[in-house]
């Protein structure tokens, strides 16, 4: 898979339409990027990822979805030695504590709270990208 | 038989030393008074004699020659005798003519011739003589007889009256002996027999075959009476045996009983445990349904239980013929001890020995709440004893299922209630979900809009988007705080505990984020208010939640900032020695001292508070809850007019069980 040296590519699934058009806005017309590939949470997830033909930088998951929620896409991915190494971010509503805990104990690389802080996120992306953990939860 | 024999000898002794000697006197006097008599009998008949043959003497010229005839050969003697002392006459006839004067004294001689007739003793002679004169003659006829021959025979006769008697009296005393040795003997035997079992030796036994007659008959009543007595007795102590089984056993039961609960697991184990404890054939316990007033055979004994049960057996309390159902009408049990012979009893095929069926309602406080249901293969199986055990048995099932009953609708509700919980957990969850989805989409829309980025805004689109943008946020804070409460009074709020969080560092966020807030109150103030903080510079590294102790402060800084409309708010934090504390002193308006508890209830809010519209109600709550969750406290000082202080504390590390 090649590796995009020019903008870092980013997979989201949700299945809130809404929220969808909220990510593109923030993503194409505040951090300028065309390279967000809005997924299916569905059984061939990762055969999605791969068509995209280049290795994404980072996978933003919706948490409560159906019918596969954000840790069975988690595991998906994971599952494919290929994706392993993957930073995975969770973007999630839930205010709830052990949520935050679930999270990484399941493997998580970090969580972005919805709403999303439209300020701050472009840095949080920039920030997980270069390797920083990120849990972005008040 | 020795024991007799010698006794036979002693007593005879006895006898003989004290009976012969008043036999002897008793014979003596007997003696006497026949010589007396006989004496008396003899002097009158010689007189007779001799008046007689004094008659015939002067009358008759032979008479006298008669006499010697009659007379001769004995010793008896007669003659006649002339005034001059001479015999006329004389049976002995050597002496006719002779002088009277040598055989008689002169006394005796003067009596002959007395002119009157008479009689008298000789005793020296042993003479009975008896005299009359011989009329026209002057003669005296005398009659002489031997009087030893008499006494002679009369002491013959008293030998042999004595020797008789005695004899008699021997034979019969040996006789009497005998039968009162025959008598004493076995009395003697039958008191000491009587003895034992009177001091308690009910084995103690004897031979009536030893025994006669009325003896006989004595011994065999008090053996019979004794083992009368060894069966009551004996009879006693298994019947104190037996009940004292039984009670051990319906104690058993009873203690069996009130331990479980679980009516499922306690009836056939109930029903076992009675059959086998009280040897029955089967025992089986319905219980009554009120509503359809049926009796529902809740558990049986063995196979015949499983069997019966499986035909789910029930019926309605008026059924006939029931044992069961008529024990449940007349609420009072109900026993039938021959039930070949009883129209009560319902025959069932998978009973067929029965002979014996006991029936105990089941009550408390005289409610109905089932039968208890005995059966037994032996006739007569029910007696009184058992049927106060088994009335008290029944009671105590009685109790012991009403508590289960109790208990399952107890389990019951509680299983209703951790349902609704589950489905309020569920709907809580659910509505957090589907609120804030959309939520988070109108705020994120605004946002954008109201930061130009879907084209450009004017400043009161902007300001009109920025005010929905606080109320949408609002709203969610609303959610989070109704979704945190909720957790926090079911028990479920959990902590997410971060280690070594740098408190510094999260007061300075909180700071940041309450700073906006704080502008926007002075904004609309004549006089700025005075912003003060006075934190130690080296908070302790603490295990703590942060986004909590994030939530707390904000929450009280806001709530300053809010009720604050001149002078200062002061935030201090110092470090103690087992914890931190934090305080929020605000100049506000205070609050009334009624409220200062309740402000701590959800959906509280002072007056000005609710005049404000702003705020959830539930910060301070959820908030005191987060800090008690911690290991901390949090409480406030306030007095009307000079202002508000929350404290709260926090420990270096959170209790382990929270």
């Amino acid at each position: 898979m090649n590796k995009n040296s020019q903008q870092p590519v980013l997979v989201y699934v949700e299945d809130d339409e809404a929220s969808i058009v909220v990510m593109k806005a923030i993503v194409e017309r505040i951090m300028k990027l065309q390279t967000l590939y809005v997924l299916q949470n569905r059984a061939d997830f990762v055969e999605q990822v791969k068509q995209i033909g280049m290795m994404p930088d980072i996978f933003l998951f919706d948490i409560q979805m159906k019918p596969y929620d954000g840790f069975d896409l988690l595991a998906m991915l994971r599952d494919d030695p290929e994706f392993n190494k993957s930073k995975v971010v969770a973007l999630t509503a839930s205010v709830m504590s052990e949520e935050v805990a679930r999270l990484k104990r399941r493997g998580f690389d970090g969580a972005i709270a919805k709403p999303l802080n439209i300020e701050a996120f472009p840095d949080l992306i920039a920030k997980i990208i270069n390797g920083e953990s990120v849990w972005y939860i008040v | 038989m020795k024991v007799k024999n010698s006794i036979i000898w002693r007593m005879l002794a006895w006898f003989l030393l004290l009976a012969l000697i008043p036999l002897g006197a008793v014979t003596i006097f007997v003696q006497r008074q026949v010589n007396q008599t006989v004496l008396g009998v003899e002097l009158q008949a010689a007189i007779q004699e001799a008046r007689m043959h004094a008659a015939e003497s002067a009358y008759h010229p032979d008479a006298f020659e008669q006499h010697t005839q009659i007379y001769g050969g004995s010793d008896v003697s007669v003659f006649i005798l002339a005034a001059d002392g001479k015999y006329l006459d004389h049976t002995n006839p050597q002496k006719a003519g002779s002088f009277a004067g040598n055989d008689f004294s002169e006394e005796i001689l003067q009596t002959f011739f007395s002119g009157e007739s008479g009689s008298l003793e000789d005793a020296d002679a042993g003479q009975i003589i008896g005299y009359s004169p011989v009329p026209e003659q002057n003669a005296v006829l005398v009659i002489v007889k031997n009087n030893q021959t008499v006494r002679n025979t009369l002491n013959d006769l008293s030998r042999s009256i004595f020797l008789q008697l005695s004899v008699i009296l021997l034979i019969t005393s040996i006789v009497s002996g005998v039968a009162i040795l025959a008598v004493i003997n076995p009395l003697r035997q039958l008191a000491t027999y009587a003895d034992q079992v009177g001091s308690g030796d009910l084995e103690a036994t004897i031979d009536t075959s030893d025994f006669e007659g009325e003896i006989a008959v004595l011994a065999d009543s008090l053996t019979t009476m004794t083992a009368r007595l060894r069966d009551l007795i004996s009879n006693l102590e298994s019947k104190v045996t037996e009940r004292t089984h039984d009670l051990a056993m319906a104690s058993d039961v009873s203690r069996q009983i009130t331990q479980v609960l679980d009516m499922d697991l306690l009836l056939p184990e109930l029903v076992e445990t009675t059959r086998k404890g009280f040897n029955l054939y089967y025992v089986s316990l319905y219980l009554f349904d009120q509503q359809n007033q049926d009796l529902l055979l809740e558990a049986g004994s063995g196979k015949k239980g499983v069997l019966t049960q499986s035909e789910a057996k029930s019926f309605h309390i008026s059924a006939r013929p029931s044992v069961v159902a008529q024990a449940a009408r007349q609420r009072k049990a109900e026993i039938i001890n021959d039930t070949e012979n009883s129209s009560i009893h319902f025959f069932d095929p998978h009973l067929p020995d029965t002979q014996a069926e006991a029936a105990f309602p089941m009550l408390v406080s005289d409610e109905l709440v089932g039968v208890l249901d005995l059966q037994s293969a032996t006739v007569d199986r029910f007696q009184e004893n058992d049927t106060q055990i088994f009335s008290t048995l029944a009671e105590q099932i009685a109790i012991a299922v009403r508590n289960a009953q109790l208990y399952r609708e107890q389990e019951h509700l509680a299983q209703e209630l951790e349902r609704a919980d589950l489905m309020k957990s569920q709907f809580l969850a659910s509505m957090s979900h589907e609120l804030r989805t959309p939520l988070n989409a109108i705020i994120n829309f605004t946002q954008l809009i109201a930061m130009g980025v879907v084209g450009p805004v004017n400043e009161d689109q902007e300001s009109m988007l920025n005010t929905s943008l606080s109320s949408a946020r609002h709203l969610l804070q609303l959610i989070n705080d109704v979704l945190d409460i909720s957790k926090i009074q079911a028990g479920k709020l959990s902590l997410y505990i971060e280690e070594e969080v740098d408190l510094n560092e999260e007061i300075q966020a909180v700071v940041d984020m309450a700073e906006p807030l704080l502008q926007k109150q002075n904004a609309g103030l004549s006089q700025a208010i005075q912003f003060i903080q006075d934190i130690d510079e080296h908070l302790p590294l603490i295990a703590c939640d942060r986004r909590r102790f994030r939530q707390v402060l904000l929450n009280l800084l806001s709530n300053a900032i809010k009720f604050t409309e001149q002078g200062s708010i002061t935030f201090s934090a110092k470090v103690r020695a087992d914890d931190s504390l934090f305080a929020i002193m605000d100049t506000g308006p205070g609050i009334p001292t009624g409220m200062l508890a309740r402000i701590f209830e959800p959906f509280i809010q002072s007056a000005d508070g609710l005049k404000q519209a702003q705020g959830t109600g539930l910060g301070l709550p959820i908030s005191r809850s987060l800090i008690q969750a911690h290991g901390g406290d949090l409480w406030v000082e306030s007095k009307i007019g000079e202002g508000t202080t929350f404290f709260f504390s926090l420990p270096l590390r959170p209790p382990p069980t929270q």
